[in-house]
């Protein structure tokens, strides 16, 4: 398949793919400029690794694991934890109107990275706990737990209505 | 009861002013990581872009350069050294088999033996890397490194493995060139380097290590350095943002349209070879430098592991051009002293490059992504 990929069909692939996989990135990380970094990398290395796409309709797909591997990888690094994550919950008595986008992205800007994207391909993606896992690199394990924390994180910012408390009780 | 905040995520996201797709400057970096990973299986390098990054010789930053204190004298490359893996066992040369504690991503021959690179996944995408020396008697030393999304390198006459390291400030051109002794897990050696590194996807520029020298890929140049000494220079005959592959003092030209065509000599930038076959995806080369092992296109499965789209394949002897057929199964690499492993549906065999006559190993690889030595899987 990707020897016969034209740069017609990629260019063609990518302002497909592109807008899904912008949004999921800003979803995770919280800056337009990063998401916008993390998405053309993504690409690129959909483009470099495109013999291992079968079909075209399981390229959008592949894409997002590559884009969730590679932010994956960002989080890891020492700069990204010293300067990114915010591991301190703000004010429990701080009041939030969880229906605007705001009180939202500064809820998910209370939580770790990793946190931050397992959300995100979750419950904005809809990816099952085994896909999160490969996406990112982790245990399910790893994502049941962090799934669990992150609700709770939620809950306190955007209350029980947003995020009811059943959510994490069942921890997968 | 996932809905509200599934709604809420919905919302945000379709709120957002999405920029345009920047789908050439996509495509370029596409072609530059692409070119990266044909060097993985081929060393391979763009002969219409050997263009000398700026001849210079940078004396070493002696607050910086730690020489090797008692530096390495160059092994003779074991013919037993050698190592194939499935899923978290080891095979090696000499018939000892090993059980890593999760899977082989990649093999790296040293002179004390092979160093293997272990994590949940097969594929070296990902930072969970482990690095262990597993000698010739089947002990697993462990080397306590977490280098993370990196490219390190080996040579098999060495007891090293070179990686580079970021030095100072986020965001500046500021690295260190680590040599770690495998036998002892110490450093055994650092050389600071300066350059920016913005074409790969790493967190660290790769490197390759050949004998007394580690070269670095950034992305004006590709630097010489000597470990030794703390000598660095640009690399004169080797162009910049790429992988380096240089084994036993060779090098494989890509042309213009990405296949491998030549080798050289990094040294004078003489050509070794000229025209190798077209139509391979690249070109691996062997450890003792002798041989060029023509890499088929393969394709991979949902785990990463890739089987040739068609096993018929050549081996070039650079000493004269000459090629001879080789079937070279699923998957194949290199001994340390250069003959052809081949792995065809879990069986081990070797190869002569000269003859292209095989002979079974007796090893059956059991279930599991398959590594084979001598090959870079860097990605």
């Amino acid at each position: 398949m990707a020897r016969t990929l034209t740069d017609d069909e990629f260019a063609e692939f990518v302002h497909a793919a592109w807008p899904g996989l912008y949004r999921t990135a800003y979803l995770m990380l919280g800056e337009h400029q990063l998401a916008e970094d993390l998405v053309q990398t993504s690409l690129a290395k959909t483009y470099a690794s495109w013999r291992k796409v079968k079909e075209p309709a399981a390229a959008p797909a592949y894409a997002r694991v590559v884009l969730a591997n590679t932010a994956a990888s960002w989080f890891r690094r020492k700069s990204w934890r010293n300067e990114h994550p915010t591991e301190v919950l703000p004010d429990a008595g701080t009041e939030h109107d969880p229906t605007t986008r705001t009180a939202l992205v500064d809820a998910l800007a209370t939580l770790a990275p990793r946190q931050r994207a397992v959300v995100v391909l979750r419950y904005y993606d809809d990816l099952s706990v085994r896909e999160v896992a490969y996406a990112l690199g982790i245990s399910e394990g790893t994502v049941k737990s962090q799934t669990s924390d992150a609700l709770a994180r939620l809950r306190a910012q955007l209350g029980e209505a947003a995020v009811p408390h059943t959510l994490g009780a069942h921890r997968d | 009861m996932t809905e509200r905040l599934a709604l809420l995520l919905r919302q945000e996201a379709d709120t957002l002013d999405v920029p345009t797709a920047p789908a050439d400057a996509i495509l370029s970096r596409g072609r530059r990581v692409q070119r990266r990973r044909r060097l993985v299986v081929g060393a391979t390098v763009t002969a219409g872009v050997v263009a000398v990054a700026g001849l210079g010789m940078n004396l070493p930053d002696r607050a910086h350069f730690r020489p090797p204190t008692d530096p390495a004298v160059a092994s003779a490359l074991n013919p037993a050294g050698w190592a194939v893996a499935s899923g978290s066992t080891l095979s090696l040369g000499n018939g000892a088999t090993v059980t890593l504690p999760s899977k082989v991503k990649s093999i790296y021959y040293t002179s004390a033996g092979s160093v293997v690179r272990t994590g949940k996944a097969s594929y070296t995408d990902g930072s969970d890397s482990s690095y262990a020396l597993v000698t010739d008697d089947g002990e697993v030393h462990s080397l306590g490194l977490q280098l993370g999304d990196r490219a390190p390198s080996s040579d098999p006459t060495l007891p090293y493995l070179a990686y580079a390291e970021k030095r100072g400030v986020v965001g500046h051109g500021d690295w260190t060139v680590v040599l770690r002794d495998v036998r002892t897990g110490d450093v055994a050696a650092t050389i600071p380097i300066d350059g920016a590194f913005s074409w790969g996807g790493w967190e660290a520029p790769p490197v390759a290590l050949d004998g007394d020298h580690v070269y670095v890929g950034l992305d004006d140049a590709t630097l010489e350095v000597n470990w030794r000494t703390g000598e660095v220079e640009d690399a004169a005959h080797l162009p910049s943002s790429r992988f380096p592959g240089v084994t036993a003092g060779h090098e494989v030209l890509e042309d213009q349209r990405g296949n491998p065509s030549a080798v050289i000599d990094v040294a004078t930038g003489d050509r070794v070879v000229s025209d190798l076959p077209a139509g391979p995806a690249g070109a691996s080369l062997s450890p003792d430098g002798r041989y060029a092992l023509l890499i088929p296109w393969s394709t991979c499965n949902d785990d990463y592991v890739c089987v040739y789209d068609d096993p018929a394949s050549q081996v070039v002897d650079l000493s004269d051009a000459a090629s001879t057929k080789l079937d070279i199964g699923d998957q194949a690499g290199w001994t340390p002293d250069g003959r052809v492993i081949r792995v065809t549906d879990g069986a081990v065999d070797l190869c002569s490059p000269a003859t292209g006559d095989c002979t079974s190993t007796g090893i059956s690889l059991g279930d599991g992504p398959v590594k084979v030595g001598g090959n870079s899987y860097e990605s």
